[in-house]
């Protein structure tokens, strides 16, 4: 089954909902020693071992594996960064195509996790929410009428939801529009922060909205604010996009495809910046016979752990020559529509 | 001025730093004034600044379920189990208000039923506490009945040992009256 990013997307890249629930009167992850989060998560394990949900089983997963599989875990966006940290001594539980996880013991005892390609925000929360169910029904979850569901961090008191949007907005970031969005969506809950951090220069133009606010809205407002606000900058977005000056805009799409198509050493900063311009290439039409998906699974499969998982372990400059191989192969072979 | 770092950029930021009087300044580009930022920038630190309250008063009441005090919670910033939320109440209540600006949870329907909700758990508890507060109240009326009326007959014959026959007829219609009542 395809992952998040094998499939075809215009602005909005990716969905993704997280609950965050605890255990009632057990000491959360930050207390607990390595015994009694094996116990949790055997307990995971036995409960979910005949389960299957309406999009399947979710099969776990002790991560006591490979550095590079935990870290391609991550650039899949299955796990946290912080959650790879301490994987060693944790487990996950996965849904065949990848769409549902539950982390075990992270910052909380779970993790809920539902991305999906596109903005698909209800879909996604129904997912999470009938997983969700199914803890709360078998086990004793931490929750009280006045703060709702109880989590470590009081930043996720209340619905324990985090529901994000990631974005493709390289028009509104060339206007420098990205921090005035930032300061009117956060009087109203939301914030936006870049994918691969500001600053670094490698953004890729892809920014995530997500609400901030988890206490004193139910989780279908928190959607339908969060969803409201996407559809907006989505518009600015395609506005902005018909500024672009058609020729000098060409230019750049087309500068970055030959890069893509005949470089030979890339590294892994310089690969996001192309895989951005041709992304908006395609999506405004201006490259048409290169699927959509193409820029997202570059992005997704060029990054260090997933090039070394295909590949074996790599010095750097060794991976920045893979990496400019891959490419080019992979680029060919779609354009012969062989994938 | 070229930044004082990376010597690439044009510095925009000015940082001062002091430590221990020595006074440390820099004129940094703004991407490595980010760096700079990012590495001493500790998110714990930000959510425990919000925390009120005077330590030392604090530090005597601790969770009995994880041992944390609200010492441990302003330190880390996280909470040491869900108990918590219940021993320090009072002291998370600014707090969580600074955050989300509510302090009140809304439950979406689908949920209550099937989340234990506090409600449940209380109204069972007060049902309980209330049969067994009649259950002992009906012991002790009833024991305090029996002693009574032991108390007076020890009265009666104490009375016809002393030949108080008025005081003794007294005595046997209040502890008749008492048989028979509930």
């Amino acid at each position: 089954m395809a992952n998040w990013y094998d499939e075809n997307t215009d602005i909005a890249v990716s969905t993704r909902i997280r609950i965050a629930r605890n255990l009632k009167n057990v000491p959360f992850t930050n207390k607990l020693n390595d015994e009694k989060i094996k116990e949790i998560s055997l307990k995971i394990k036995e409960l979910l071992k005949d389960k299957v949900f309406s999009f399947g089983k979710l099969e776990y997963i002790s991560l006591n594996i490979d550095d590079n599989e935990i870290e391609s875990l991550v650039e899949r966006h299955i796990i946290s960064p912080d959650f790879a940290n301490v994987a060693k001594k944790r487990a996950l539980c996965l849904s065949e195509d990848e769409s549902v996880s539950i982390m075990i013991c992270e910052e909380d005892h779970f993790r809920i996790q539902v991305i999906l390609p596109g903005c698909n925000l209800k879909e996604a929360y129904k997912k999470a929410a009938e997983v969700d169910e199914f803890l709360c029904k078998n086990l004793n979850i931490a929750y009280s009428d006045t703060l709702g569901f109880l989590t470590e961090c009081p930043s996720n008191l209340g619905t324990g939801l985090r529901a994000s949007v990631m974005l493709h907005i390289p028009a509104l970031e060339n206007v420098n529009a990205i921090s005035n969005i930032s300061d009117s969506i956060s009087k109203i809950g939301l914030t936006v922060r870049g994918l691969y951090g500001e600053g670094s220069g490698a953004t890729a133009s892809l920014y995530q909205i997500s609400n901030q606010v988890t206490l004193g809205i139910t989780e279908e407002d928190a959607i339908n604010n969060l969803k409201g606000i996407t559809d907006q900058i989505i518009e600015e977005e395609k506005k902005t996009r018909k500024e672009f000056l058609p020729v000098q805009l060409s230019d750049v799409v087309f500068r970055a495809l030959g890069t893509l198509e005949n470089a030979r050493i890339l590294s892994g900063k310089e690969l996001m910046t192309l895989a951005s311009k041709l992304k908006l290439g395609i999506t405004e039409g201006i490259i048409k016979n290169i699927p959509k998906y193409v820029s997202m699974k570059l992005i997704i499969e060029c990054s260090p752990g997933m090039l070394q998982k295909k590949f074996g372990l790599m010095e750097p400059n060794e991976r920045d020559i893979k990496r400019a191989e891959y490419c080019r192969n992979f680029i060919k072979d779609v354009k012969n529509n062989e994938i | 001025m070229l930044c004082n770092k990376c010597g690439k950029n044009y510095a925009t930021t000015h940082i001062k730093t002091v430590i221990n009087g020595v006074v440390n300044e820099q004129y940094l580009c703004s991407e490595c004034a980010a760096k700079e930022k990012n590495s001493s920038f500790d998110f714990n630190n930000l959510i425990s600044s919000l925390f009120y309250g005077n330590p030392a008063e604090l530090q005597e009441k601790c969770c009995n379920i994880c041992g944390s005090t609200f010492n441990d919670i302003i330190n880390s910033g996280k909470a040491g189990c869900s108990n918590c939320y219940d021993i320090f109440k009072e002291e998370f209540e600014p707090y969580i208000k600074s955050i989300h600006g509510h302090t009140k949870h809304i439950p979406a329907e689908n949920y209550l039923k099937y989340v234990k909700t506090d409600n449940a758990e209380e109204t069972e508890n007060t049902e309980n506490i209330k049969e067994q507060n009649n259950k002992i109240n009906n012991e002790n009326k009833e024991n305090s009945k029996n002693n009574k009326i032991e108390a007076l007959e020890k009265e009666l014959k104490q009375a016809v040992k002393e030949e108080r026959y008025e005081d003794a007829a007294k005595l046997r219609d209040e502890i008749n009256a008492e048989k028979n009542s509930n």
